[in-house]
């Protein structure tokens, strides 16, 4: 760690550094620049940019002569920068810049949520040609998968403000129903499209996966004002609700993990024991029926919260039977 | 002098030198180093490392070709500045609302938009859709991938060896596809699983792939049992819930009264019955039987 650390709020050596070997090329090509358009070009205060140049004052080559140092002029509010043989182009951009702006341009494009498409096709273009890729070449982003009629219609009333009414497969109680939203946003999460929004039916703020809307009609019903704010998390929330403590193979414990379990201590036989939230009732007997044989129910006397084990089987067992009678 | 100084100086003198400069002479010629040589190695070693940290490539040049140890420094100017992408003004506002919108502040900071020149501030229609990252290794193996180098690395405590044919992101993390070496098959790789730094081999060691279809993100085609024909039937009420599940893989025939037939293709048949565990009472294996059955059976046997 170098002498700089100190203060966080104040940058390093090399913030400056960075900084000043970025935007000087641009001030030297502009003789007479004003301090106000250097700071709003590049996001800087004005104090920033008159400290920058008072270092660069003191830069040169040596023997450090007149001659020899950048020159900075300031009349008033203007600035005139002269080089010598350095710093006049910009330092290039790292690979992992490079690579990551390309990233953003494709995974937009693939999103197809900008308005600004023939821009964004066209600077895609661009970088992968400084990347040295040719364009689209074996490599894609893709930010979930959807019908892009529903996406369309889901964005489509995010932007006017109205109502969407909806047919809608829970995935937790296992039941299509109506809904009516009032979007809020359109989202990508762990792969998947969801749309943001108050449920009416529900009277609070749900996420809907956008692959899981079997209907979706537009109205001309205007949402109720709402303060959007951030989007929550799309998983159930694990400090509240029922939950189920599962003791398991060591080698599948880690299938628990994106529902984001809290972990208690081992079994005497090495199983691992885990406390999850319940999603609803299928939620619950997929994961029962997929874990099988690997896990059991501990009953957790002491905990409200906590399915007995009969309580699990009540809700698990209606639903497998259903599966095994379209088998017969 | 101060630090900020001091490097600003030193990228300077070794952008204009027109030889490489021995690290005596450095001293010697800049103001601002300690006298004292091994103090000044050290200072010299730090500022050599601060600014390779923010990609000023500083070249080690032998001076004489008799001597190993006749070491000079210099800059190119070159690999300093950039080729430049040449975007317009649009496409950097274009560029910024798609970084602050992918939450990539991470990667891609103001610094990397001054560097092209700067790019106004934006108002508040940036509201994040998602938060894409880009791994470390990411770079290997899209370089890789076009110079068709082989790569080896640790995955899983496993040293694996392939040649990569694509990079993909998808369901929130990247993978690598190409063949594997050692099983000689063709195998998909997540890489925030790789565990070491991977090592490419010459360019050109394998044959131009050709046309490689987009990686098909179908995890009950990733073991190494025979590979079986499955033919699944959906429910017309499911039909939309599956095909979205399914993200295009399988073949899909729909059937008159709504529900639809898919085939799938099945070489790990633990994943394939998780598959249909999740359609619960939506869908039904009709072939082959031994899967069919196999998945009856395990249902059956976890209720009671």
């Amino acid at each position: 760690m170098d002498q700089d650390v100190g203060d966080v709020s104040r940058p390093t050596a090399s913030d400056r550094l960075r900084r000043i070997v970025t935007i000087l090329p641009w001030i030297a090509a502009r003789p007479g620049v004003t301090l106000q358009e250097i700071s709003q070009q590049f996001g800087l205060s004005a104090e920033d940019v008159s400290g920058d140049l008072e270092v660069v004052f003191m830069v040169g080559v040596p023997p450090y002569g007149p001659d020899d140092l950048i020159d900075v002029i300031t009349e008033g509010d203007r600035v005139t920068v002269r080089l010598g043989g350095a710093f006049t182009r910009p330092l290039r951009l790292t690979d992992q810049e490079l690579l990551s702006l390309y990233l953003a341009v494709r995974a937009m494009l693939a999103a197809g949520a900008g308005p600004h498409n023939a821009v964004l096709a066209s600077a895609s273009g661009k970088l992968a040609t400084a990347l040295g890729l040719e364009h689209g070449e074996r490599i894609t982003v893709d930010l979930g998968d959807a019908d892009p009629d529903i996406l369309k219609l889901c964005r489509g009333s995010l932007d006017q403000g109205t109502q969407l009414d909806l047919s809608y497969y829970s995935f937790t109680s296992n039941q299509e129903r109506q809904r009516t939203v009032d979007p809020k946003a359109v989202l990508s999460r762990d792969g998947h499209w969801y749309l943001w929004g108050w449920c009416h039916e529900a009277g609070d703020d749900r996420m809907f996966r956008v692959d899981r809307i079997r209907t979706a009609e537009a109205s001309d019903r205007p949402v109720r004002a709402t303060n959007v704010g951030d989007a929550p998390d799309h998983r159930p929330d694990p400090t509240s609700g029922a939950t189920v403590t599962l003791a398991l193979d060591r080698s599948v414990a880690g299938l628990l993990d994106e529902y984001r379990p809290l972990v208690l201590d081992d079994l005497s036989d090495g199983r691992a024991v885990r406390s999850v939230r319940v999603g609803g009732d299928a939620w619950l007997a997929r994961l029962m029926l997929q874990l099988g044989p690997y896990v059991q129910v501990v009953d957790q006397p002491d905990d409200d919260r906590s399915l007995t084990p009969a309580e699990v089987e009540a809700i698990v067992a209606p639903i497998a039977e259903r599966v095994i009678d379209r088998y017969r | 002098m101060d630090k900020l100084e001091r490097l600003l100086n030193l990228t300077a003198l070794l952008l204009e030198t027109s030889r490489p400069l021995p690290i005596v002479e450095i001293q010697q010629l800049m103001d601002g180093y300690p006298a004292d040589p091994d103090s000044f190695r050290r200072t010299f070693e730090r500022d050599k490392r601060d600014l390779r940290a923010e990609g000023i490539p500083i070249d080690v040049v032998q001076i004489d070709p008799a001597d190993e140890t006749s070491l000079g420094y210099r800059i190119d100017h070159a690999s300093y500045a950039q080729t430049d992408p040449g975007l317009a003004p649009e496409e950097l506002v274009a560029l910024r609302l798609a970084v602050a919108q992918l939450r990539m502040d991470g990667q891609v900071g103001l610094d990397t938009f001054r560097k092209l020149g700067g790019v106004p501030d934006l108002g508040t229609d940036a509201a994040a859709i998602t938060r894409l990252d880009v791994p470390e290794y990411l770079r290997v193996f899209v370089d890789a991938t076009r110079e068709r180098r082989s790569v080896n690395f640790e995955y899983q405590r496993q040293k694996r060896r392939m040649e990569p044919h694509r990079v993909d992101h998808r369901g929130a993390q990247w993978y690598v596809s190409g063949r594997d070496l050692d099983r000689d098959a063709r195998r998909t790789f997540r890489l925030d699983r790789v565990e070491s730094k991977p090592e490419c081999g010459p360019p050109n060691a394998f044959v131009d792939p050709g046309d490689v279809p987009g990686l098909r993100f179908e995890p009950w085609r990733f073991g190494d049992e025979p590979e079986q024909i499955a033919t699944v039937r959906i429910d017309a009420d499911h039909v939309h819930v599956a095909r979205g599940r399914l993200g295009g893989a399988g073949e899909w025939t729909d059937q008159a009264d709504g529900s639809a037939l898919v085939v799938l293709r099945v070489t790990d048949s633990d994943t394939f019955r998780d598959l249909m565990i999740e359609f619960l009472d939506h869908a039904e294996v009709l072939e082959p039987l031994t899967l069919r059955d196999s998945v009856l059976e395990w249902i059956r046997t976890s209720v009671t």
